[in-house]
């Protein structure tokens, strides 16, 4: 009996169980996922969205390689090296620089990746109610702009792209490459109507404002008016309205008074190393990508070290030499990513312009000290010794090199240390401390950890001494009613505050030939100004500051420009020619759309 | 009447009676009993009995019973006739078999005290009698796995027909004439052995069991066969053979053993995971791991299993074996079931060995001066006098021949042990097994190893005829210790050049050199992206260690309310938890000289499986019919917590992660699946030779979309045994004959959950320093998301020869995948890679062979072997509904294999006499050539001009296993080897840095490297710029290994006997000692690809192990 009741008992258990298990049981319930149907239907989940297509501005602006290799004033190491034949493929412009380059890949994903944010935002736009309908308005300008500022980087590298405007819901491979002025028009539209909703202030620094669509409205007017090819839709009128919307920036962003504080604080001896807080806010700044000093806040979405990675892309190695202390964060990791031209330092007056001494580090110092230092690869015997905070390295301006006698004992002169003059640049080390190239430490910020990034500085995408340079640049292809004045009065706006008013800065007349220490002022006059003197005074203003490349195919100096200034791009054996212009599209993105869309010519 | 059985029982023959003895031996089943009628002739002996349409075993056991005789007979013989009545009253024996055969068609054949029944043949006597007298011996016949004595063994005086059978306890009694005598020993099952009498008069023997034999138990999902009687594609592994290789995990016991399984080891870590696949690879992008099933738990685990206490594993291979387990069954099933507990007397067993790993089979790297002279040629081409990369140390060293071995110098052998003790026993009612296990396999790596401890426990009791319950329970614990997952990529790419010791660097400045415990940081080489491999490994520079406890738990209940139907109802469960921890300190490579950070994860999982089992067996006469009905729910939890942290102010492992300042990620998630399920399947079998088998299944599965989430899934089996055809017995050639047909749809619904959704992830953002969390679109929502299933036709022949002592196993197989789940990837410029979608039909076909023979069976020596061998043939019949034939991006081409290389072809080294052609194509001498296949004078990837074409892919064009097993006297030596062709990699090694010559950082493969010199083929020159190398990294992956080697001596029972053990075998075993592979010397080991990131070194074993029994 007692057996017939266990039966009865696990007969119920059985049929309880089994009968809960109905439909119920299959159906998905996340708990720790979220979806975009069911998040973004209120004012919170749209604001979220909306916060979620700011982050891959980091990104974007690690593609460094595309926009800052290649150019007339950033090359790699080792030009004037003799066994060395290749540069990297950016500088070479050879069949290396091909449709399956990661660099270019990883800029045309994040790109898209981005649109696809902004179209989803402004699909859903209509399924949300805001308190404050104004509110909503700048939200939708926010990604309008950030849609725009996207398109303008692809349709500038690629020309002619895939152009979606509507959020992805459906798998979908019939990708269509769509002409360049329709993209333009396209980015035109978005701008004028997000200026028109943005605030002049925004709710939180940082996000998208007035003024930063006033600036992208200015550069992209400018940019169809040269109408690249004739394919842009482009027309005089444009330099006009360039004109216009650059002068309403300048109105409402002035320049700050020096330089060195737009970037981070720091000094160029890490024995007396700056370490207060750093500042990246201030009048000049239209638009910048935001970091935080947070790292969890300070991510990057396609991986890789946290942060602003400005701070240490730029040349050169110091990892080797003696007093150095290793891989630590006083110089931090140079990765040599992209390194100075020795043109560029001879486009600058190093004993006026405030803006060389703030780039450049001009002597690396022993960290500690290095006794009986063999120097020579050859002769074991040849020591010296360093103390701590002793010059290890001096390199000198273009416009004064050191005579034999000034130079170090490494190549026969008379200082314990090396001194290296400009035209030594690139070429191989003959003793263990030279070979080298000044650090590019216009970004650096003090402090930081170390690795390749954690930087926690703002990169700011937009300032307005930018703005006075396209408002010349308009001025010059034949803008008028300029606020200031001529183009020169502009140009020296900028000048000003980087050698004072009045002062006559001399830069190399020869750039790139090094030897050479002719030298012309770079002032700007009525008579000469020109797009070159405004492409130099851009290369001193503005270097690194992701818009080299952009500005030398904008201005149709892309070719001339970098095959006479980049070394290695001047070498018999780089291919730097027309079609280069545009970047080869993505093999991915031709193999996986169905038909596959064309490939830019000659790659 | 009577006049005709007369007839035929005075014709018989000599001949038949040779005949009748045989069938004798194979029977299947044999009773025997001591009685008091042992002596007495036939017609002497007198009963008095009554049947009435009683089965002929029931009447055999009621002559049994009064006579004392055994009836020795084939149940499956027997159960076909139909049922005999007969009124006997003081009727002699002989008269009462007559008159049985009269109304049967058998025949008996007495010899003393057992009758062997069999069919009869035309004019055959039915009832024969043999009785023959001389000296007697005694004895008893066990198990050599077991003191138990074994009923039913067959004992026959060899060379005549005189014998008897062993009684319930295993004990004979045989009388013997005079002379020499051999006995021979036999019992299905087990293998035949034969002893000389030599004048003994008592004989105990040891008999082992015979794993190829015919009625092997075959375990199918919810219920189990004869193997004789299966319908589908079955493969299985038993006991022995599981834990003959000694592997660590289960896994590699199926390599080579069960074909069409392809086994891979993943890299030469201890505790390294398998990856499986049967029949080929069915998905892209999603997991193609067969299911494993441990004992009704399903999605089990096999590395949480010691191999000692799997009885076996049956791997269902074809649609109608895995329609059980429909909706998880596409991809095969692995079956394991773990050790019962037996009635009888308790045993106790160990099992332990203990071996050496040996750092072996290494690819070939430079020395100092191979790598020198490397160096030095691309210099001295361009530029003789500069030499600026060699420090003092390096000079001094390549001057003085010293080149340190990094490798050689991080790696050491290890020990690998293993120990199990196990109790096993029980009464009619209740049965228990007990196991504890310890199993640990150092890293050849320093502080690197795997250790596992397992018990486990099962009972099972029948509380009463109705009711019936048992557990089972497997716990799992195990540590493994990886180290820094740099180390021996250090130890590969560290200089030969350098110097150990800090002492022995000539010019500490010139590298920046510091002296850690004596060692030189810097090795004496002025570089700085790899630090002296000896301190990266080092267990303080980096831990990476993984604890996993892991439970498997099912408890049943056995309702059986009345005969042939029974309810069963099982509840599983497995909760698998593991948290791994990751810490480097500030020497570690990773760090340098920041200050240490940590990375801890915990992972939950938890399962459960419900299963309400009816089960109805019906048999009459010729008819079989077995039904079963399953109802099962499946649920499936997983939990993970993980954070992320930097600059940790003291080394404090994973332990205090609270101290550090900086949180680099902290995250937390839950998943959850489940499946709901309702299947019937009815096995019906018609005069023992006809076999059918349906099987249906109702799956639901959550992980699809809504609408989709349903399926059926089908199928049908029929076997015909035709070596019971009498047609096919006139044949005289087959022993055993059976062919079977299979069809059925399988399901898969490999996507991870909510994968039907369009998902949003967390984005990071900050204004001026406040925080700016948001949501961004992380996938496309497939909600057309519906059941990928699988069509399958299979064809299998089983064929005996030679009294099964050849016996061969075919399989040929068509399986088309239809509406192939794959991440699909998409243009980029529409804002997301990919989206899981059913794109696309797949084909598997094949060939299984596997072939056991008994190559030589004498007194004392037996060879046996076994071999396996498997083809697949794996192609892509459509793409996204037929509108592509070719997927570059995903690698995927109509009409060719999934994993296909799409590149360009290597075709050698462009050669000096060649430089004008080359600089046509942009290339100088001493570059890759590949082929410009539309010859238009360009490499191009172009669309309109592609000279890229499908190289290979790699999926083994088939595999093949080889065991080989002699036995001689107490003596055993078992080898295995193991070959697997057509597969081709990429290869790691070239593809890495150790294939990249121009570069001087780091050491490289030693090459024969192209030089105007050395105008080779093999590889490109040091210097010249190689836009197509990767064409030179494709490399063919074909290779042999003698997996594994064993000899063993069992103890004589003389000496057991005297040492009160059942059993003692000893034996030495050697685990890779060779293996072939073309071009050896860019292999870190052919079965996997390994670029020495996050791997160890090959290594060959060599174990010594110990089998006891009490």
């Amino acid at each position: 009996m007692k057996n017939k009741k266990i039966f009865t008992n696990i007969l119920v258990a059985i049929l309880l169980i089994t009968g809960a298990a109905c439909e119920d049981f299959l159906k998905e319930m996340p708990i720790s996922d979220i979806t975009t149907d069911s998040y973004v239907t209120t004012e919170t989940g749209y604001e979220d969205l909306v916060k979620a297509c700011y982050p891959l501005l980091r990104d974007m602006i690690r593609s460094w390689d595309v926009t800052l290799n290649g150019t007339d004033i950033f090359t790699n190491g080792n030009f004037n090296n003799p066994i060395t034949q290749d540069g990297n493929a950016f500088q070479m412009y050879d069949m290396r620089l091909n449709s399956n380059m990661a660099q270019l890949i990883s800029f045309w994903d994040i790109l898209y990746r981005n649109i696809g944010r902004a179209n989803t935002a402004i699909r859903r736009a209509n399924n949300v109610t805001y308190t404050n309908p104004a509110l909503k308005a700048a939200r939708v300008g926010e990604v309008k702009f950030l849609r725009a500022l996207s398109y303008f980087y692809l349709v500038q590298t690629w020309g002619d792209v895939p152009m979606p405007l509507t959020e992805t819901i459906t798998s979908e491979t019939g990708s269509v490459r769509v002409p360049q002025a329709q993209i333009y028009a396209q980015i035109l539209k978005d701008l004028t109507e997000a200026e028109a909703d943005l605030p002049v202030t925004a709710t939180n620094y940082g996000r998208v404002t007035k003024g930063a669509a006033q600036f992208l409205l200015a550069k992209v007017y400018l940019t169809r008016g040269w109408n690249f090819q004739n394919a842009l839709g482009g027309s005089p009128a444009d330099f006009n309205a360039a004109l216009s919307w650059a002068d309403k920036v300048i109105a409402a962003y002035p320049l700050v008074s020096q330089y060195r504080n737009l970037f981070p604080q720091h000094n160029k001896n890490p024995l007396t190393q700056f370490t207060g807080a750093q500042n990246a806010k201030n009048s000049e700044v239209i638009f910048a990508i935001q970091f935080s000093n947070q790292v969890i806040l300070n991510g990057h979405e396609t991986g890789g070290e946290p942060g602003n990675h400005y701070h240490s892309i730029f040349g050169g190695d110091v990892g080797t030499i003696p007093g150095n202390l290793g891989r630590t964060n006083d110089y931090n990791r140079q990765q040599e990513r992209t390194l100075t031209a020795p043109a560029t330092y001879r486009l600058f007056d190093p004993q006026k312009d405030s803006r060389y001494q703030h780039n450049f580090v001009k002597a690396l110092y022993a960290l500690q000290a290095a006794n009986n230092v063999s120097y020579s690869f050859t002769d074991p015997t040849l020591r010296v010794s360093f103390a701590r905070g002793d010059t290890v390295i001096l390199f000198r301006p273009w416009n004064d090199p050191a005579p034999l006698a000034e130079k170090g004992i490494d190549v026969g002169g008379t200082k314990k240390y090396s001194v290296i003059n400009v035209d030594e640049y690139g070429a191989p080390p003959t003793s263990r401390f030279n070979g080298r190239t000044p650090l590019m430490w216009k970004f650096w910020q003090p402090g930081i950890l170390y690795g390749d990034g954690w930087g926690t500085f703002d990169f700011a995408l937009f300032r307005s001494a930018e703005a006075y340079l396209l408002a010349a640049e308009a001025i010059v292809k034949g803008a008028t009613g300029g606020a200031l004045g001529g183009a020169d009065v502009y140009y020296n706006r900028v000048l000003d505050r980087a050698v004072g008013a009045g002062v006559d800065p001399m830069c190399a007349r020869f750039p790139e030939n090094v030897q050479s220490l002719e030298a012309v002022s770079y002032r700007a006059t009525p008579a000469n100004i020109n797009i070159d003197l405004i492409l130099d005074e851009s290369a001193r203003e503005l270097m690194g500051e992701f818009n080299r490349w952009f500005d030398l195919k904008r201005t149709g100096k892309l070719i001339e420009r970098t095959k006479r200034m980049n070394p290695w791009t001047s070498k018999p054996q780089a291919g730097l020619a027309e079609h280069h212009m545009v970047r080869p599209i993505p093999q991915h993105e031709i193999d996986r759309s169905q038909p596959a869309i064309s490939q830019n010519p000659n790659y | 009447m009577k006049k005709k059985l007369t007839r035929q029982f005075l014709m018989l023959s000599k001949y038949v009676f040779l005949g009748v003895c045989l069938q004798a031996i194979v029977a299947s089943m044999l009773l025997a009993a001591d009685g008091l009628a042992q002596q007495a002739k036939l017609q002497d002996i007198k009963l008095s009995v009554t049947f009435e349409e009683e089965k002929l075993e029931k009447v055999f056991q009621k002559l049994e019973t009064l006579s004392g005789l055994n009836f020795a007979y084939h149940k499956s013989q027997v159960r076909k006739i139909e049922n005999v009545s007969g009124n006997f009253l003081n009727t002699s024996l002989e008269s009462i078999l007559m008159y049985l055969s009269g109304e049967t068609d058998l025949k008996f054949k007495r010899i003393d005290g057992n009758i062997f029944v069999s069919l009869k043949e035309v004019l055959e006597s039915p009832v024969v009698e043999e009785v023959q007298q001389a000296g007697t011996v005694t004895g008893k016949v066990t198990a050599s796995d077991s003191p138990d004595g074994l009923p039913g063994v067959n004992v026959v005086i060899k060379g005549t027909s005189q014998g008897t059978v062993t009684d319930l306890n295993g004990n004979y009694r045989l009388d013997i004439p005079a002379g020499d005598v051999i006995l021979v020993f036999s019992s299905v099952g087990f293998l035949t052995e034969e002893v000389r009498v030599a004048g003994r008069s008592i004989i105990n023997i040891q008999i082992s069991a015979d794993i190829t034999a015919l009625e092997e138990i075959v375990v199918i999902g919810y219920g189990e066969v004869r193997k004789s009687d299966l319908t589908g594609a079955v493969g299985s592994v038993g006991a022995e053979a599981i834990v003959r290789g000694n592997p660590v995990q289960a896994a590699r016991a199926l390599q080579g053993q069960v074909s069409g399984v392809n086994v891979n080891r993943i890299n030469s870590r201890p505790g390294a995971d398998f990856t499986i696949d049967i029949r080929g690879l069915q998905s892209i992008g999603f997991s193609n791991e067969p299911l494993v099933v441990i004992d009704g738990v399903m999605g089990g685990n096999l590395n949480v299993l010691n191999p000692s206490d799997i009885e076996s594993m049956d791997v269902l291979k074809d649609a109608s074996a895995t329609a059980i387990y429909g909706a998880r069954g596409a991809n095969g099933v692995i079956i394991v079931t773990t050790k019962k507990g037996k009635e009888g007397r308790t045993k106790v067993t160990y099992d332990g060995y203990t071996g050496a790993k040996v750092p072996n089979h290494l690819p070939d790297m430079m020395n100092a001066q191979q790598f020198f002279r490397a160096y030095n040629d691309v210099v001295r081409a361009e530029n003789p006098n500069a030499n600026p990369i060699w420090t003092s140390t390096e000079l001094a060293n390549v001057e003085a021949g010293r080149s340190v071995d990094w490798v050689d110098q991080i790696t050491s052998p290890g020990t690998q042990m293993n120990h199990v003790v196990a109790v096993s026993g029980g009464n009619e009612h209740t049965t228990l097994y007990f196991s504890a296990g310890y199993l640990s396999e150092d890293g050849n790596l320093p502080d690197t190893g795997f250790k596992r401890y397992n018990l486990k426990g099962s009972v099972d009791s029948k509380l009463s005829n109705l009711v019936k319950v048992g557990f089972n329970t497997i716990y799992t614990y195990s540590t493994l210790n990886l180290g820094s997952n740099e180390s021996l990529r250090n130890g590969f790419r560290a200089r030969p050049t350098g110097s150990i010791f800090f002492r022995d660097v000539v010019d500490p400045a010139q590298s920046a050199d510091r002296d850690v415990d004596g060692y030189a940081y810097w090795m004496g080489i002025n570089d700085n992206q790899v630090q002296n491999p000896i301190l990266e490994a080092r267990r303080d520079a980096m831990q990476d260690e993984t604890k996993v406890s892991s439970f498997l738990g099912n408890a049943y209940v056995e309702l059986t309310p009345f005969k042939g139907f029974s309810l069963r109802s099982a509840l599983s469960t497995s909760v698998f938890s593991s948290r791994a921890g990751r810490f480097r300190n500030a020497d570690s490579k990773a760090r340098l000289n920041r200050l240490p950070d940590a990375l801890v994860n915990n992972d939950l999982n938890a399962s459960y499986t419900l299963d309400n089992i009816a089960n109805y067996k019906l048999s009459s006469n010729r008819h079989e019919l077995n039904i079963t009905a399953v109802q099962s729910a499946f649920l499936e939890r997983f939990e993970n917590y993980s954070i992320d942290v930097d600059n940790l102010p003291y080394n404090s492992g994973w332990y205090a992660v609270n101290t550090a300042p900086v949180i680099r990620g902290v995250s937390s998630r839950l998943i959850e699946r489940s499946i709901l399920s309702y299947m019937g399947r009815i096995n019906y079998i018609y005069n023992d030779k006809y076999l059918f088998t349906l099987t249906g299944r109702y799956d639901g599965s959550s992980v699809l979309a809504e609408g989709n989430k349903w399926a059926f899934f089908p199928s049908a089996a029929v076997a015909w045994r035709m070596g019971d055809e009498t047609f096919i017995k006139d044949l005289n050639v087959f022993s055993d004959l059976k062919m079977r047909l299979s069809y059925g749809i399988v399901g898969n619904d490999v996507v991870p959950p909510y994968s039907t959704q369009a998902n949003m992830r967390q984005t990071a953002y900050n204004w001026d320093n406040a925080p700016a969390f948001g949501y961004a679109p992380n996938n496309i929502g497939n909600s057309l998301l519906k059941w990928e299933n699988s069509e399958e036709v299979n064809l299998g022949i089983n064929m005996g020869f030679l009294q099964n002592r050849i016996m061969v196993d075919v399989e040929l197989y068509n399986k088309v995948t239809n509406d192939l789940i794959q991440n699909v990837a998409l243009p980029t410029s529409f804002g997301f890679s990919g989206v899981t979608a059913n794109v696309g039909k797949l084909l598997n076909r094949g060939i299984e062979v596997s072939l056991n023979t008994v190559n030589v069976q004498r007194n004392d020596f037996r060879w046996s072997t076994n071999i396996n061998f498997s083809s697949n043939h794996n192609e892509i019949l459509e793409l996204y509904g037929g509108t592509v034939e070719r997927d570059i991006a995903n690698s995927l081409f109509v009409g060719h294999s999934l994993r296909s290389h799409y590149f360009y072809e290597f075709d050698g080294i462009w050669q000096m006499d060649q430089a004008e052609e080359a600089l046509k194509f942009g290339q100088v001498p001493g570059s890759v050539r590949v082929v410009d296949q539309n010859g238009d004078g360009l490499i191009s990837s172009a669309i309109d001009r592609d000279d890229r074409i499908i190289l290979g892919n790699e999926l083994p064009s088939w595999i093949g296993g080889m065991t080989n097993t002699f036995n001689y006297k107490n003596w055993d030596l078992s080898f295995f080897i193991y070959t697997r062709r057509g597969v081709m990699f990429r290869n790691a090694m070239l593809q890495g840095t150790f294939g990249d010559l121009g570069s001087p950082r780091y050491n490289r493969l030693n090459l024969n490297y192209w030089t105007q010199e050395n105008p080779t083929n093999d590889y490109y020159g040091v210097w010249q710029p190689n836009p197509h190398r990767q064409a030179i990294q494709y490399k063919n992956a074909d290779f042999i290994r003698l997996q594994f080697i064993t000899l063993g001596y069992n103890l004589p029972v003389t000496l057991l006997d005297r040492l009160k053990i059942s059993n003692a075998r000893f034996y030495v075993q050697a685990d890779n000692p060779y293996f072939w592979v073309k071009e050896r010397n860019i292999w870190m080991d052919p079965e996997f690809n390994s670029g020495t990131f996050r791997d160890d070194v090959p290594f060959t074993t060599i174990l010594l192990g110990l089998s006891l029994g009490f």
